[in-house]
This record gives structure tokens, sequence and C-alpha cells, in this order.
């Protein structure tokens, strides 16, 4: 399948006018399942953003999903839905913009009170009278820690560990961790789900629990 | 940043991707989220229909007012213009039809309106 470019931008001055057919396929592919099944991606998105230092909430995983479907809607990244469904599209989109947050973190990283940095640590010893949020302190995940958590989670897991050194190792596709790990199919899809279940119950402890209380 | 922290965060990378896909498929969705969904589809609606709202013409062409009645149409009186109008009908045949069906009840202006519209269009046919 051809793929959509996300990354392509129009000029300033050129007005995207979406056709009556482009419209009718946004309209019925943007369905209420596509647009919760794109928030559990961006909330997994979130917490590789959250690794980098970058504070992130549900709130923030929404608003992934909602500028890719506003900017596809005003034309600022293009979809051709000859070429492929919104839904790969948003994907993109939304993988593209959170690996971009994600840079842009590393890039110049933020030390905020509760971080538990040294940086963070040393701010709220000066600013004694500034205190973060305790239990929002012990649910966050700490920059950089994340892979330390997976793996202390999946410590007696050990296919699931050895997806994660097949990775580690270079490799990306199923195909390339299956033949790495010398792994059957089955055990991979079943320490899959296992995996799946541990990112979920960091993802759910690093994004705000307010929203989802 | 150090190799370890490279590594991990090319690992980090690919596991939320392919992890965030499988959620995605058949994640949980909380309630809360099926809401919010179900209300972005909603004002995704509204923005569509907003859209083709902008795109009709602003203003509506000028009503454009009838022709008035002919002087040799004035004058006929009511039985004349009935035998004027049957055999009208009689000449369209079957692509005479009229929007009214009890045309005995029509004003004798209406008449008059109703054949001016069949002749004018029997001209320019």
């Amino acid at each position: 399948m051809t793929e959509s470019n996300p990354s392509e931008e129009l000029e300033t001055n050129e007005r995207f006018t979406p056709s009556e057919e482009w419209i009718a396929e946004y309209r019925n592919q943007a369905t209420a399942k596509l647009i919760s099944g794109l928030n559990n991606f961006a909330r997994n998105r979130a917490l590789a953003v959250a690794d980098t230092g970058r504070k992130v909430d549900d709130y923030y995983a929404r608003e992934l999903v909602l500028d890719a479907l506003g900017d596809t809607w005003l034309g600022v990244v293009c979809w051709d839905p000859a070429k492929c469904s919104l839904a790969h599209h948003l994907v993109r989109t939304i993988e593209g913009r959170s690996d971009k947050h994600r840079k842009q973190s590393l890039r110049r990283p933020h030390d905020a009170l509760d971080d538990g940095t040294p940086a963070s640590r040393a701010a709220e010893v000066s600013a004694s009278e500034l205190r973060g949020d305790g239990h929002h302190a012990v649910a966050r995940v700490h920059t950089g820690q994340t892979m330390a958590q997976i793996r202390a989670a999946a410590a007696k897991d050990k296919p699931v560990l050895r997806i994660i050194d097949a990775y580690d190792a270079g490799c990306e596709t199923k195909e390339e961790v299956l033949a790495h790990a010398h792994m059957k199919s089955r055990t991979y899809h079943n320490a899959y789900g296992r995996l799946k279940r541990i990112v979920r119950h960091l993802t759910d402890r690093t994004l705000a629990t307010k929203l989802r209380a | 940043m150090s190799k370890h922290t490279d590594k991990d965060s090319r690992t980090l990378d690919i596991i939320t991707r392919e992890v965030g896909l499988l959620e995605m498929e058949d994640g949980h969705i909380t309630p809360d989220d099926r809401r919010w969904a179900e209300g972005v589809v909603e004002s995704i609606k509204a923005r569509v229909a907003e859209h083709r709202r902008n795109r009709l013409p602003k203003t509506l062409p000028p009503i454009k007012k009838a022709e008035p009645i002919t002087e040799r149409l004035l004058a006929m009186p009511r039985v004349v213009l009935q035998e004027l109008f049957a055999s009208l009908v009689k000449a369209w045949g079957p692509q005479a039809q009229f929007a009214h069906r009890h045309l005995d009840t029509y004003s004798d202006n209406d008449l008059r309106r109703l054949i001016q519209t069949m002749e004018t269009h029997s001209k320019k046919v």
C-alpha cells in the first residue's frame, strides 16, 4: 500500500479545499471506535514521551488525536483516501508527532519539582514553599527509567525479556525478533500479551490519574 | 545521552508503537474515553455541516417576477379561457401535467396565468 505522507505540510498560502468524496471518506472513517482506539495508541506513545522527562497526561494523548484529526481536516497533513485508510494515516501522524516531542524534550530537558532528578531535588530544596503532589510523584515514570521498570516487571518472564533483548540487539519487526530469539510465533504472541499488560499498567500509572479515576 | 540510554530509548519507542497498535485493536476503553470519542465524532459532523453550509452561495439569485398577463388573455371571459385551456391540454397530450387537480376552483387570473405559461412554453418548444 502506498502511504500518505503526514509530514508533508502545505504552504501557508495554499488553502486546502477537500472534495465531497474526500469529506465523505473522512466522515465515514472517523468513527468513535477508531477515535477511542487512536486514543489508546496515543496513550502508549505518551509513555515514551514521559520517559524523556516531559510531563504528559491523558489530555496530552487526547490532544495528539485531536490535532491529528484537525490538521488532516485542514490539510496541514496530507491524507489521500485512495492511498491509505484514515486509521493508518492518523497512526502515522500521532507516531511522528509524539516522536518529535520526544526528541524535542531530549534536546531541551525540563527539570521540575518532584521529577526525582538531582536538578529537581535541588530545586525542591531551594524552593521550600513549593511542594509537589506526593501521590503523583510516586505514580510518574522517572526520566529514562521506563525500560528498567518494564524489565523489572517482566523479571521472571523469559519470553518477554527475550523480545526486549531482541529489540536491544537491533531487531524491529516480528520476523526479526522471532529469528533472533529463536522463538515460535505462538510464544511471541502470548509474550506480547503479557508485555501489553505491563506497559498498560505503567501507562495508567504514568498518565494523570485524575481523568481516569 | 549515554549509549545505554539510546538503546533503551529505541527499544521503548518500538514497544510503545507495537503495544499501542495492539491496544488500538483490542484494548480496554473506559466509558469516559468512549463518551469523549463520541463527542469528537459529533464535533466532526458539525464541522462538516458548517463547511458545507459555507460552500453554499452567500446570496440567493434574485427572484424572477412573472411576466404580466397579456391584454389578449385579460380580455377573454372565463368560458373562452376554459375552452382555450382545454385545447392546449389536448394539444400537449400526456405532457400536460398540473400540480392542481381541481382547476374549476382556479380564479380567472390563475387560469390566464396557467394558459400564458403553457403558451410561452409551446412557443419555446
